[in-house]
């Protein structure tokens, strides 16, 4: 019926995405996590109640806290699915090269741009449409108007759009779908944890050089004044628009619009649909440079670029070009894949290296030294205590070492060489552990920043005693914030136990998928979904994470690395010491027991799973081979 | 089933006695998601051989070879290499071979020298053993002006070459080639069948697979035609040549042409057909050889006055031999 309206790639793509199993299998999926997380709000809420006999009039007003549940896991869909959605929409055709191919049509940039953006609308507009009922419940339940649902269902198509369009301009602009998905992650993220402090600051800045009467009201959902998510200046409401930072917030944009009523609420949009359609305008703009990249990709180039920037700043008259770390045109010795991963890939050489380590280390030497300064003066400390500074860092250590690890196997496979690596007399053992040597390199010189904002937490935590700064209350959750005490060595030893662990489980997690997955793309996203799973989803099932210590909130600690990450950081739930111990503690074993697990798995299962004849997998199907032939059926080999 | 007589061609250059043959696979089936894609597949290659291993698109080529270079295990049967079997003795069967697949299967972003040291390395090679490898492979190939170069920036042409040296650098006694002349120019597929032509002069064996059958008739002297898992003919090129069917067929040269010729070539006994061939002085003679032989036939065809020019057995065009040993339609 589409192409009747001559929509042609939508139909085709459409088509296409009614034809794949995983369609399907995701919408499963997303049902049962927002019904079940849904429901299981639901019952943390009024499960108390029901089973004391207080029924029907404790329940009432609920809804509330039921719309919030729902907009917030739809919030998490749209930024954790969309771009996986959207990211490959131009970048596939350019990897078919079947790119060209639509260019030579009558359809015009924008007519592709539009027509894929809409594909990817249409399902992700169906994972939205699920949580009608949901929305139903909340409203029988009190507590929530209909203009809330109205808010709520506005802010989320827009968020949908913004979202969309950021991915469809990473499309356009990067040359692989992996490459699309990282950066739009990466580029997504850094808008929404740094936008607001940046607007925030410029406007405070202005504010205050044009000496104007603004009375900002800021509030805030985390202790810390950095993080600060919303800004509203009361004298003129119409101004929140400038506040372009929300846009890449769904989450404060609902709860502002929510608090300040439908007139500004309208306001408010704009920034997101600005954003949005620059984004788009930046897609049209770039379509046809990007069409036809050039091979080679992104991070080589932008290590290219901080090689040749580094390499203009060198030259002068202190340094002279001096060079410290020359790499050197080696052969492999003995280990030639664990060469080829650590001297040929751009992520592997000691000189890239090197440069991702000041980039990772430049924003937190200040940080130390500042502090270090007043330790060394007596001052009081007018930091908080970095509870954020190790935040960014685990973020982009799991990035680099997931982006590392998903590729060892799956580009062989898609560069095809991995049949020719196959059929060497290496033995799958040597493979494998080679295969990860550029991983272990790359998480030697993550440790650097770690060990640095490690080594500020502890000089902090020696003056935790001191009044650091002033803790605030949540005005969402009602939270009042407190100083918790922290004892060096533990925090010491819990933070290096939780490198040592958690990296080499997100390596070989990452290989694992590797070895699983056909594509690059499919184990990347697999490895990002997971990982957001393990961590995020415990602490969506228990709410009790609010400052009190119960089995729950035990459980999640136990289970979550996020959680437990908090708990190390944050003292997030005022556990006494010994069961603080005990739980992440069991975390830790548990964690290093999945790590060992996937490893033993890649070990055993290599050859099977990257297809060649080892002697393990040998001796067990010995058997098989005695069977008649008729009787045979080959299941996951490749044809 | 293989008639016994198209099963029994052997390559031109013996065996030494009592040598297992280089390649034995031995009723091997091998069925992917139910539809199967080798059907008791049974032939031999000889050390020293030029072997063709022809079939239409999807007919088992390439899962052939895959069972051959330890990538897959059969599922019934026995494939055996310099009479090691894949499954048991993989890590000895590696050694041996070197493996060109279907396509590149390089590493863009290194040089030819870095590419086939690392192959060198993964063979085990020491780095002496490799310097001096490397340098004659490269000189076989003639690249050894390119072996800086990235690879990423080499021509079709020579990222071939630079894959057969790789396949070279362990100096295997067995070459198995996927496709190796796919996408190549007719220059640069000469080229390639001259390096193959002087490989083979320096002992090896080489398994070459392809949908052309006749690229490969000037090269192979031994042949194995597959069509849907089935082996057609395994022999020699010369007996596949040979194969004219049922009834023996000669080319007649005249040189006396006149309209009533093909009347009295028909009027022969025991002819079956005769029928010219357009805009030549060249007639097509069908006899059957239980009621006539060829020194009869030759003989009335001087009696009846017809000037003979050239008189020689007719061999089938090898694409007609292969169309006639494979079904149409597609795979």
């Amino acid at each position: 019926m589409l192409s009747q309206f001559h929509l042609p790639l939508l139909t085709r793509e459409l088509i296409e995405q009614s034809n794949r199993r995983r369609t399907y299998v995701f919408r499963v999926i997303y049902a049962v996590a927002l019904f079940g997380l849904t429901g299981w709000t639901i019952w943390s809420e009024v499960g108390e109640m029901w089973a004391s006999g207080n029924r029907a009039i404790l329940t009432m007003g609920i809804g509330r806290t039921v719309l919030d549940s729902v907009v917030g896991l739809q919030f998490a869909g749209i930024y954790l699915f969309l771009p996986a959605l959207v990211c490959g929409s131009i970048t596939s055709e350019k990897e078919r090269e079947t790119l060209g191919l639509l260019i030579v049509t009558r359809l015009g940039p924008w007519t592709i741009l539009f027509e894929k953006l809409l594909a990817r609308l249409v399902p992700m507009s169906g994972y939205l449409l699920l949580s009608l009922p949901l929305l139903a419940v909340a409203r029988t339940l009190g507590g929530v108007s209909n203009m809330d649902i109205v808010w709520a269902a506005i802010v989320l198509c827009v968020t949908m759009f913004l979202v969309a369009s950021f991915s469809l301009m990473w499309s356009v602009l990067a040359r692989t779908t992996a490459s699309a998905l990282v950066l739009t992650y990466v580029t997504g993220a850094i808008f929404m944890l740094l936008g607001n402090w940046v607007v925030i600051t410029a406007i405070e800045g202005f504010a205050s050089l044009l000496t104007l009467n603004f009375t900002p009201t800021v509030y805030s959902s985390g202790p810390y004044p950095y993080t600060r998510e919303l800004f509203m200046l009361q004298n003129s409401p119409q101004s929140t628009f400038l506040l372009g930072s929300f846009a890449f917030n769904g989450t404060v944009l609902f709860k502002v619009g929510r608090m300040t009523g439908a007139a500004p609420a309208g306001y408010l949009l704009l920034p997101s649909l600005l954003a949005a359609g620059s984004c788009l305008g930046i897609a049209r703009w770039q379509f046809w440079r990007r069409a036809f990249p050039p091979a080679g990709s992104f991070i080589p180039k932008l290590l290219r670029w901080f090689d040749d920037f580094f390499h203009r700043i060198n030259q002068n008259r202190l340094t002279r070009g001096i060079v410290l770390v020359r790499d050197k045109n080696t052969l492999p010795l003995f280990k030639p894949v664990a060469w080829r991963e650590t001297v040929k890939k751009s992520l592997g050489t000691t000189r890239y290296l090197v440069r991702l380590l000041v980039l990772l280390e430049l924003p937190l030497l200040p940080l130390v030294s500042m502090v270090l300064f007043d330790l060394i003066e007596g001052r009081q400390l007018i930091l908080p205590r970095p509870a954020g500074v190790i935040y960014p860092v685990w973020f982009f250590a799991v990035l680099f070492v997931s982006v590392h690890a998903t590729g060892a196997i799956a580009n062989e496979r898609s560069h095809q060489t991995l049949d020719v690596l196959l059929s060497t007399p290496l033995t799958s053992r040597e493979i494998v552990s080679q295969k990860l040597a550029g991983v272990w390199k790359l998480c030697f010189v993550l440790a650097i920043p770690f060990a640095t904002a490690i080594l500020y937490e502890l000089m902090t935590t020696a003056e935790a005693s001191r009044p650091i700064m002033p803790m605030g209350t949540n005005p969402w959750t009602g939270q009042v914030y407190t100083q918790p005490v922290f004892r060096k060595l533990p925090h010491l030893f819990w933070s290096i136990a939780s490198f040592l662990i958690y990296l080499p489980l997100m390596a070989w997690l990452g290989l694992w998928l590797s070895l699983r997955l056909a594509s690059r793309l499919r184990a990347l996203v697999t490895q990002i979904l997971l990982t957001v799973a393990i961590c995020a989803l415990p602490l969506l099932f228990v709410s009790s994470l609010r400052g009190v210590m119960t089995i729950g909130s035990m459980v999640v600690v136990v289970i979550s690395p996020l959680a437990a990450l908090m708990q190390i950081e944050l003292h997030s739930v005022p556990f006494d010491e010994t069961t603080r111990t005990v739980t992440l503690a069991v975390n830790m074993v548990l964690w290093a027991g999945v790590a060992g697990w996937l490893r033993f798995q890649c070990y055993r299962h290599f050859a099977e799973l990257a297809g060649r004849l080892d002697p393990v997998a040998s001796s067990r199907v010995a058997s098989a081979v005695e069977k008649p032939a008729l009787e045979f059926e080959a299941v996951g080999e490749m044809g | 089933m293989i008639p016994e007589s198209e099963t029994e061609g052997r390559p031109s250059r013996p065996a030494p006695i009592g040598a297992p043959p280089v390649i034995d696979m031995d009723d091997v089936v091998h069925t992917f998601k139910g539809r199967r894609a080798l059907d008791h597949v049974t032939f031999q290659v000889h050390a020293g051989s030029l072997h063709g291993f022809v079939g239409p698109n999807g007919a088992g080529k390439t899962t052939s070879l895959k069972l051959i270079c330890t990538l897959l295990r059969p599922q019934f049967g026995e494939v055996r290499v310099f009479g090691k079997d894949v499954v048991q003795e993989q890590r000895a069967v590696r050694q041996k071979i070197g493996f060109m697949p279907d396509h590149f299967s390089t590493y863009r972003q290194m040089s030819v020298q870095e590419y086939l040291d690392f192959f060198g390395a993964a063979y085990g090679l020491t780095y002496r053993q490799r310097t001096e490898t490397i340098e004659q492979v490269l000189s076989l190939v003639d690249m050894d002006g390119r072996r800086n170069d990235l690879i990423s920036g080499l021509s079709r042409g020579m990222q071939q070459r630079v894959s057969l040296a790789r396949v070279l650098v362990n100096d295997p006694d067995l070459l198995l080639l996927d496709e190796p002349a796919s996408g190549l120019d007719p220059h640069a597929r000469i080229e390639l069948m001259e390096i193959l032509k002087a490989l083979q002069g320096m002992g090896k064996t080489i398994f070459i697979s392809s949908h052309i059958l006749s690229e490969l008739a000037e090269l192979c002297d031994s042949v194995t035609i597959i069509d849907r898992g089935r082996v057609k003919y395994s022999g020699s090129m010369t007996g596949l040549l040979d194969r004219t069917g049922e009834h023996p067929t000669y080319r007649l040269t005249v040189g006396n042409e006149s309209e009533e010729l093909i009347d009295h070539l028909r009027e022969i006994p025991g002819v079956m057909l005769a029928e010219r061939i357009p805009e030549r002085p060249e007639y097509r003679i069908s006899f059957d050889w239980t009621q006539t032989t060829t020194n009869d036939l030759l003989r009335a065809i001087i009696e009846r006055g017809v000037i003979v020019q050239g008189f020689v057995q007719h061999r089938k065009h090898l694409n007609e031999a292969f169309l006639d040993l494979t079904e149409r339609g597609i795979r």
